[in-house]
């Protein structure tokens, strides 16, 4: 129980690690040069303020202090044992922080939409959040294709302000469609997934997150979580926080941000990452 | 019926929701009404004397696009083909109130067929081949061949459908065919029929039931003055109708030429871009006429035509001609934007192509818009010009994705009093007509589902619990699990898949009880656990069995 992360990351040293520029202009021109590339990168998303997650600990480990409009999310499962992934159903908690935030995305009356394929969304659990009844629209298609399909319509539709969806396989194709299907329509897409699958197949999303259940538990009034940001353009890799749901679905007061425990050694993470240069000067270009 | 050939249906049942009743049979196939089974009983009467019967939730508007499809499909017979007029209350001797007959006019086209015999034989063929199984009444008033069709065969088709279902014999081999030459053959038909041929209110059959009178001959006798009077006028009429004294019209499935367009070609297409372009053009033309009055289309059907090519002149009439290929669309919101239907309909051809080929191409097409609504929009409160503009982005989503996936796929949840959770949610599509497939409910459906008063939830649930207290996914078949119990009967160890949690919270237990008018009952004690990994399960204890089962999480 308790696999999670490939445990052969290599702890490096900052000193030790390439410079990338001797002298502080080459430093300059590479934080330039980052800008301009983010620039390309975000240039068909709507122009506009951001999307506030109502939780001032998240915002603040969040470039800009929100979510970019139209930009995907991720939520990753963390925790849980290592038959988990066998399990039918969880409890570790990231369906009802997807739709928290979802319900952030809502404002102004714009609609969510709830991929189901899997038929299991239990809609009073899902409506005790506080989720506006008459702007939830459920999707319950029959194929994977479809279910991609409806994502990807919906994320284009400028009226719905969430599409939250549990999809564990994604290819790469899938979720660059997706992507660019997030920026035209200016919502925002909270895919809910994995830890394995999370790991096996690449990521297009703006903010990727860790999700593990806070121990011990105290009460059943708030449920906490643990959440590490595995992948943010413009924000610092590794930033732990601590967030608190509610009863009623409202965020509790989190405890202030925990800090990068890599900032000081400037650790390569997993092997995965180092494996996937593609993905790894993202990172560094972010 | 099935469209599966030789193979056995089983009992099968279809339920409404009766808001004081539960949920109560609509109807049930020759199999389980064999069993005993009938309409308008409790699904837990059914439960004792046909327990194997597997039953779904009736859809009307999945009923209703068949039938519409079949009718415009019968338009090969003749150019007037409408669907039965229901009355405003439910007739007696029907379940539903929804068309279920289907009317042809053949004056004049019979010639064709080589008299009326032949043309209801080969009206019999033609939906035989297709599974159907149809009684054919034929005669000179629409109310006597309704009578014919609905009640000739009364006493001989529940045993014959029951050998169809079992695979035992195929719907062709049942020809019920009823026609009457003349006038005198009509009544002397008529008069051995119970009074529900007649097509009257339920009330009007019990009383006269209390008068002893069944059949029609005994209601014939009754002084014709006094029928108004002791029965309503609505008896009289239907006499009327049924004895051919007061005309009844067809109501054409052809709609009138301003919310129609037709287009014929002199060569017939047998390619799907050019035909893409015609149900193009076509659609700008409805979409057009509909500006025009200041309407928006809410239901469109579009008729594709088929025509083999090839012509073998020893084929009987009729058989040359294919059967046409019908796309149906139901709208969310009332549009005229012909972009966005002929998107639509494009998104269907493309899904579902006619078939063609080298021999068979689409020869006519035919668009009509079967329900309208004028276009306005209300504006509820002075700032809400935006959720106006969110609703008309919605309204194309919800179209789109309710012509692509299906309009059981895009739905509006609502929560229900029900004390089995697995109960207590309800999808309702959110395009398509509603109860009896004619009234269209304009009014936005999203906005009209019911919100969860948390405050009248069960007595086990604190409001300050209302998220925490219930999962965010359940199973659809709960999971079963062994589960060590403490001292206090509290749930200590989980074991789930050769896995052992050790649990360290536990809340409950909720006692669920289910009522004895829904079914088998079910007896359960919930708990909430919150397991060592950190994941909030709920788990029941079936009191009945004994035994622990994961019936959802808290994700």
């Amino acid at each position: 129980m308790g696999v999670e992360g490939i445990a052969i990351g290599t702890t490096v040293p900052a000193e030790a690690l390439p410079l990338v520029g001797g002298v502080p202009e080459r430093q300059d021109r590479m934080l330039r040069l980052s800008r301009e590339i983010r620039t390309l990168e975000t240039a068909g998303r709507p122009t506009g303020s951001l999307i506030s997650s109502g939780c001032p600990a998240m915002d603040a480990c969040l470039p800009g202090g929100g979510y970019a409009l139209g930009s995907m999310v991720e939520l990753v499962h963390g925790g849980g044992g290592c038959r988990h992934a066998e399990m039918p159903v969880r409890g570790v908690g990231t369906l009802s922080l997807a739709m928290r935030l979802g319900m952030e995305a809502m404002a102004g009356g714009k609609y969510m939409v709830l991929i189901d394929h899997q038929r299991q969304f239990y809609i009073p659990g899902v409506l005790g959040l506080g989720v506006p009844s008459e702007r939830l629209i459920v999707l319950q298609p029959k194929t994977d294709a479809d279910a991609i399909w409806g994502i990807d319509q919906s994320l284009r539709n400028t009226a719905v302000g969430a599409v939250v969806a549990m999809l564990h396989r994604l290819e790469d194709r899938v979720a660059r469609r997706l992507q660019l299907a997030t920026e035209q329509g200016g919502g925002l897409g909270i895919l809910v997934r994995d830890a394995q699958a999370a790991r096996r197949y690449p990521s297009w999303s703006e903010v990727q997150w860790r999700v593990r259940a806070a121990l011990p538990v105290s009460s059943w009034q708030t449920r906490w979580f643990d959440m590490e940001l595995s992948r943010a353009s413009g924000a610092r890799v590794g930033t732990h926080v601590r967030v608190g749901l509610g009863s009623r679905g409202e965020w509790v007061m989190a405890s202030e941000k925990v800090g990068n425990p890599h900032e000081a050694t400037g650790a390569l993470h997993l092997a995965a990452q180092l494996a996937q240069p593609a993905l790894r000067r993202r990172h560094v270009a972010g | 019926m099935d469209p599966r050939p030789n193979q056995a249906l089983g009992a099968r049942v279809l339920f409404v929701n009766d808001p004081r009743r539960g949920r109560i049979v609509a109807a049930a196939n020759a199999t389980a009404r064999a069993r005993g089974v009938v309409p308008a009983m409790t699904l837990t009467q059914m439960g004792t004397m046909c327990p194997e019967a597997t039953w779904t939730e009736h859809d009307p508007q999945a009923d209703l696009e068949e039938i519409v499809s079949l009718a415009e499909q019968l338009q090969q017979f003749s150019p007037v083909v409408g669907l039965e007029q229901l009355g405003k209350t439910l007739w007696a001797g029907r379940s539903l109130h929804q068309p279920q007959a289907i009317f042809i006019d053949v004056t004049g086209t019979s010639a064709w067929f080589g008299g009326e015999q032949a043309m209801a034989r080969a009206i019999h063929t033609w939906c035989s081949e297709r599974r159907w199984i149809t009684c054919i009444g034929l005669a000179s008033s629409l109310g006597s061949a309704w009578a014919m069709a609905n009640y000739a065969f009364r006493d001989r088709i529940a045993s014959a459908m029951e050998s169809v279902e079992s695979g035992l014999s195929q719907p062709a081999s049942h020809v019920w065919i009823r026609i009457s030459e003349d006038d005198a053959d009509t009544h002397a038909e008529l008069a051995g029929y119970p009074i529900e041929a007649l097509r009257v209110e339920l009330a009007v059959v019990a009383k006269l039931h209390r008068l002893g009178i069944r059949r029609v001959d005994a209601l014939m006798r009754l002084p014709r003055a006094s029928l108004t009077a002791r029965f309503g006028p609505e008896l009289l009429v239907r006499i009327d109708q049924c004895l051919g004294d007061r005309l009844e019209p067809i109501r054409s499935q052809q709609i009138e030429l301003e919310l129609a367009t037709s287009l014929t070609w002199e060569h017939p297409i047998a390619n799907i871009p050019f035909l893409s372009q015609r149900v193009d053009e076509a659609t700008r033309d409805v979409c057009q006429r509909l500006q025009h009055i200041g309407h928006g289309a809410l239901r469109l059907v579009c008729r594709l035509e088929l025509e083999r090519q090839s012509i073998d002149m020893d084929a009987p009439v009729g058989s040359r001609d294919c059967a046409a290929h019908i796309m149906q669309l139901s709208l969310f919101q009332a549009s005229n934007d012909p972009e966005h239907i002929a998107w639509l309909f494009l998104g269907q051809l493309e899904l579902s192509p006619p078939r063609m080929g080298s021999d068979i191409a689409v020869r006519s097409l035919r668009m009509e818009v079967h329900q309208s609504a004028p276009l306005q929009w209300r504006q509820n409160e002075l700032f809400e010009e935006v959720n106006v503009k969110y609703q008309s982005a919605i309204a194309r989503l919800i179209d789109s994705l309710s012509a692509r996936l299906g309009r059981n796929q895009v739905l509006a949840p609502s929560v229900v009093r029900d004390p089995l959770p697995e109960l207590q949610v309800r999808m309702r599509p959110l395009t398509g007509l509603r109860t009896d497939g004619r009234a269209q409910e304009t009014k936005r459906k999203l906005s009209r589902a019911p919100k969860r008063d948390f405050a009248n939830e069960s007595s086990m649930e604190t409001p300050e619990e209302a998220h925490f207290s219930r999962p965010s996914r359940l199973l659809s078949s709960p999971l079963l699990i062994e589960v060590e119990v403490s001292k206090l009967g509290e749930p200590a160890t989980v074991r789930c898949r050769n896995d052992i949690w050790k649990v360290l919270r536990t809340a409950g237990p909720e006692r669920v009880e289910s009522g004895w008018w829904s079914g088998p009952s079910h007896r359960r004690d919930y708990f909430r656990i919150i397991l060592e990994s950190g994941d909030w399960w709920w788990i029941f204890l079936d009191l009945k069995s004994k035994r622990w089962f994961l019936h959802g999480g808290l994700d």
